[in-house]
């Protein structure tokens, strides 16, 4: 990212100089530190209160007595756990489809030169500033049309096409780091080209590749606004339609199962999170977090 | 430079990409394609399984003691007919967004219920089937009220739904308020006369004493449970059948829109709670039933529904400290709102026509219907089962369904959606002090010209 | 340079069979929509009504009702709030402030607070809003009514009261992350002999900033501004969640306008023409930013 030059010494550095300055500065530095992880993470409290508490209700408050009723109720009852299964289903779905098409894409784009090209990856790129939220009635009309409305079908396309971008992208990037010569000194061999790319090229590349696929889940198991517009039938409702509905009619609701709920809900894109933390950046600057942003 | 290479490259690869898929319809199969609830097909022994679609939860309770009834019933014919409830969500403006969206996909359920206002706009998009013939081969048809069964032929002629249930509204107030600040409890047959009353208790109670709604949180309530209230008593009409033109500016409206000023300005309606979402707990749910508000628009249904025993807003001896008047009108005279509350519906996709009207057929007759009646508070839509239990029960049900001969209403035409809009906006700057009634009727007559097209309103002078 | 010139037909066809699965995909799900929107701006198209059964071109109609309507103005002028109260001001600050106390070699416990401050980030729109429905409600009971009740203020109705102020605070505390990720690489390639020098000649921490840190990642700045523009406008979920654009519209923000012209009163058509504006808008910063990153990549 950098335009310096390269011998300088980089990385950290120390706030302050001078003794009596650092005692202050740091206690100061501390003190902001963690004013902003509070005000980051309280919010979460509740959720986590509430998912234990068997008799929660909406507000922050100390369980009386902790137990794994809310989770055992989420994973007993038939409508809950399908909401999990349709998550599971629809962004797992979308993540296997982006998988292999933006390894097919973003090898040829990554090992093939043509007119255009460039012009062409940049223009992909472009399109992820595309918001769902401003495209969404034409969508709608779209997938009306071809009849997918309503299915796990249209909505994993559509998951998978809205991450797609940012997908193939990272996947060029990855290929791009393998040297083309481990490639050819296998055709030397009599291999053929894209059983090569498979046997030497996919092994190197892949954590890149399962990184791009986990930033990927991340997206479309979180998305909200498609499968409210797309999705109808509560036989088909992912996690966040589930908790939208729920919020919304308010009154009936039971808000520790709606925490624990949540809580699984955001277990696996913390974890994922954890596992792929090191393209943080690159993922970033290529827009994966928007609509999470 | 730069930049419009890249723009001049992306559009050209956009067209290029939109050409090749306009040949490529469907794009590669999906990994996971198991629907669990694909569409039910009629396996060949005659089993048939109806969906039916429900939203709010009185009338899903409803609806799950009743269905296992219908099923014995048919059973009894020697039909095997199963029906399957699909609950829908609570909120009014979701469960109508869910049902639009249903009806444009095709899928929609076998039988769905929804206010009657809704009906137009489906109907005339051609989403619901036509019921007209087979009504009229259906003897009880003509049973129902004959206002209830005009108002459900659309303007084609055609007939698509069956009324649910008869709404009688009126003003409903707070005796034991009233008559303890000395004020009359005597029809009040103009709208000044209500007014004044209204003026004399302000002070009294200290807080704003007259609930009629307004405002955009309403919703379509602002139009159905207050703005057309007042409407139908001018002279002047918001829709003209003869040349199906709605009459977006003539001295009726201005005198609504004046009233709602002078209502706001006298401080005497609840602006606070009505420029929030979910307007209706501050006021019918707390205020009235306190005493805070002593008098709201409502229907049948508060008696049980909103005030009765057991609900949030119970308001005790209710029968001797709440009473009815009817509307007063601009110049003098009294009516009450008569007119269809939600209907029953069948998509033009379903399968199963006769079995779905079937169904409907049965939920509105007899103990299903008296059933229903009771649960929600309205009063009959026919006139034959005043001696059925339990509607045989409730007096004032009864007593309000004898008001339905003389009673006004109006009838929803293609358009509403939007009018009910612009009423909500139009409204709401009055109640908040941003425009005069004269300010609030150009706005209206504007966006309602520009929302529905010039040939399609007009201008009464 | 790793790829190679395609020359002969049969690798023609390769590549294009590699590519084309990729880019029907994105063709047909975020590229035609976009154009699709423009389209269908220039009819009535509706989802109920007349007007869906039979569709009818209407020219620039939409785009004239849309001029005359206060409702599509104020919605714009509330996204232009929200992205410059919340993204540009808010995240911008807080997450410059974490990287850079987070950038000090010496601090401890670097790993908790980065993870505190990105676990906003990382979970979904829907579990935001739902902790934040907990945070904001209204009773006395509600979490930040005890914060604030103990200096006396009693009890905030924080999303009816205010509403603006809430989904701002809201959508700052998602984003800190965001901001944090980008300055932290950037402030990382700051060469640490020009701040040691800085040192050297006196200069305070301020100073350092001023004239040697600032300038050096300015254009990490730019990238940030633009991008978080950018997805910041095209927020929708969480504000809807906690508010559906109320009370009295008050945070229908331009895409929660969109989507209730559409699916509320299902005037696709004219929804449309509001999603073209904003289209323009988004593009327009999108090549930007989009040039500005092929001069990196």
């Amino acid at each position: 990212m950098s335009r310096t030059t390269p011998s300088l010494r980089r990385g950290p550095f120390s706030l302050t100089r001078m003794p009596s300055d650092r005692l202050l500065g740091r206690l100061g530095s501390y003190a902001t530190l963690v004013a902003l992880a509070l005000f980051c993470a309280v919010p979460f409290g509740w959720l986590f209160l509430a998912a234990i508490n068997p008799r929660a209700g909406l507000y922050l408050e100390l369980p009386d007595r902790v137990g794994p009723d809310n989770f055992v109720r989420v994973f007993t009852r038939a409508d809950s756990l399908r909401l999990l299964t349709n998550s599971l289903i629809m962004a797992g779905g979308a993540v296997l489809l982006l998988l292999v098409v933006c390894t097919l894409a973003g090898y040829a784009l990554s090992r093939y030169d043509f007119r255009g090209r460039r012009a062409l990856l940049f223009g992909i790129l472009l399109t992820r500033v595309i918001p769902p939220s401003a495209t969404i009635a034409p969508l709608y009309a779209i997938t009306l049309g071809l009849g997918l409305v309503d299915t796990y079908q249209g909505l994993i396309l559509v998951l998978a096409a809205q991450q797609l971008p940012f997908v193939l992208w990272m996947m060029k990037g990855f290929f791009d780091t393998v040297p083309i010569d481990l490639e050819e000194a296998a055709w030397i061999d009599g291999a053929g080209r894209i059983g090569t790319a498979f046997r030497v090229v996919l092994p190197l590349a892949g954590p890149g590749v399962a990184a791009a696929g986990l930033f990927a889940f991340i997206g479309a198991w979180g998305e909200f606004l498609t499968p409210l517009v797309l999705v109808s039938s509560p036989d088909l409702w992912p996690i966040s339609l589930g908790l939208f509905r729920a919020w919304v009619a308010y009154t009936l609701v039971d808000w520790g199962q709606l925490a624990a709920i949540s809580v699984l809900y955001m277990l696996p894109a913390i974890v994922f999170y954890l596992l792929v933390r090191r393209y943080l950046l690159r993922a970033t600057v290529l827009g994966a977090l928007q609509g999470t942003a | 430079m730069h930049r419009l290479r890249v723009s001049a490259a992306f559009l050209a690869g956009a067209t290029l990409i939109l050409s090749a898929c306009g040949q490529a319809a469907t794009p590669s199969p999906p990994p996971a394609t198991s629907t669990p609830s694909a569409a039910t097909s009629a396996p060949p022994s005659a089993a048939i399984e109806l969906t039916v679609l429900e939203h709010q939860d009185p009338r899903i309770n409803e609806l799950k003691a009743l269905l296992p009834k219908f099923e014995a019933a048919m059973k009894a014919q020697g039909k095997n007919i199963t029906v399957k409830l699909l609950e829908g969500p609570a909120p009014d403006s979701e469960f109508r967004t869910k049902l639009t969206l249903d009806y444009n996909a095709g899928n929609a359920a076998d039988v769905t219920s929804y206010p009657s206002s809704w009906v137009p706009d489906l109907a005339s998009a051609g989403f619901l089937l036509d019921l007209t013939d087979r009504l009229n081969g259906w003897a009880d048809y003509q049973r129902f009220y004959q206002v209830l069964r005009e108002q459900a032929v659309q303007g084609d002629g055609r007939t698509y739904t069956v009324p649910r249930e008869a709404t009688v509204q009126q003003f409903f107030y707070r005796k034991d308020v009233l008559e303890a600040n000395g004020i009359s409890t005597t029809q009040p047959q103009t709208w000044t006369d209500l007014l004044d009353r209204m003026e004399q208790l302000r002070p009294k109670l200290g807080k704003p004493p007259i609930l009629i709604p307004a405002g955009k949180p309403w919703g379509g309530g602002t139009f159905d449970e207050g703005f057309i209230h007042l409407m139908l008593g001018t002279n002047s009409p918001l829709y003209d059948t003869s040349d199906g033109k709605w009459v977006v500016r003539s001295p009726g409206l201005l005198s609504v829109f004046n009233y709602y000023e002078a209502l706001a300005k006298a401080d005497l309606l609840p602006v606070d709670a009505l420029v929030n979402p979910e307007p209706w707990v501050p006021t019918k749910y707390e205020a009235f039933p306190k005493g805070e508000l002593a008098v709201a628009t409502c229907g049948t249904w508060c008696w049980i529904f909103d005030w009765g025993p057991g609900t949030r807003g119970e308001i005790p001896d209710i029968f001797n400290k709440v009473a009815t008047w009817e509307f007063p009108t601009e110049k003098g005279g009294t009516f009450v709102w008569g007119a269809t509350g939600w209907v029953w519906a069948i998509p033009s996709t379903t399968k199963y026509p006769d079995e779905a009207l079937e169904l409907v057929k049965w939920l509105t007759s007899g103990e299903a219907l008296a059933t229903h009646l009771v649960t929600i508070g309205a009063a009959s839509p026919r006139d034959d089962i005043q001696s059925v239990a339990p509607y045989s029960e409730k007096a004032f049900l009864i007593d309000a369904e004898k008001a339905l001969t003389r009673g006004r209403a109006f009838q929803p035409r293609p358009g509403i959606d939007k009018i009910q809009q612009f009423v909500g906006e139009a409204t709401e700057e009055i109640i908040t002090g941003r425009m005069t009634g004269q300010q609030a009727a150009d706005l209206f007559a504007t966006k309602a010209t520009e929302a529905l097209g010039s040939d399609k309103v007009k201008e009464l002078r | 340079m790793i790829a190679r010139r395609v020359r002969r037909p049969r690798e023609r066809l390769l590549v294009a069979g590699l590519v084309a699965p990729a880019l029907v995909l994105l063709a047909v799900f975020v590229v035609l929509p976009a154009v699709w929107a423009v389209a269908i701006s220039l009819t009535n198209q509706a989802l109920t009504g007349v007007d869906a059964r039979s569709p009818r071109f209407v020219g620039l109609a939409n785009y004239q009702r849309l001029l005359s309507d206060d409702d599509f103005f104020a919605s714009l002028a509330r996204s232009a709030t929200f992205v410059f109260a919340s993204a540009i001001v808010g995240q911008s600050l807080l997450g410059f402030l974490a990287a850079f106390l987070l950038g000090d070699r010496r601090l401890r416990g670097k790993g908790l607070f980065s993870a505190a401050i990105l676990l906003p980030l990382v979970v979904p729109e829907t579990v935001a809003a739902l902790a934040w429905a907990s945070m904001t409600a209204p009773s006395e009971f509600g979490t930040l009514n005890r914060l604030v009740g103990l200096t006396g203020i009693g009890p905030i109705r924080w999303l009816q009261e205010y509403p603006m102020a809430s989904i701002v605070i809201v959508n700052i505390w998602r984003g800190i992350a965001f901001a944090m990720v980008l300055f932290a690489a950037a402030l990382e390639s700051v060469p640490r002999e020009l701040l040691e020098a800085a040192q050297v000649d006196g200069a305070s921490v301020r100073q350092q900033l001023r004239h040697v840190t600032l300038p050096l990642i300015k254009y990490a700045i730019l990238l940030f501004l633009l991008l978080t523009t950018i997805t910041t406008f095209g927020v929708f979920g969480l504000v809807y969640f906690l508010t559906r654009g109320g009370p009295a519209g008050s945070t229908t923000l331009l895409t929660v306008y969109i989507y209730e012209q559409s699916f509320r009163f299902f005037e696709l058509g004219f929804g449309s023409a509001a999603a073209v504006v904003m289209l323009a808008i988004v593009l327009g910063l999108g090549l930007f930013y989009v040039r500005l990153l092929r001069a990196q990549i």
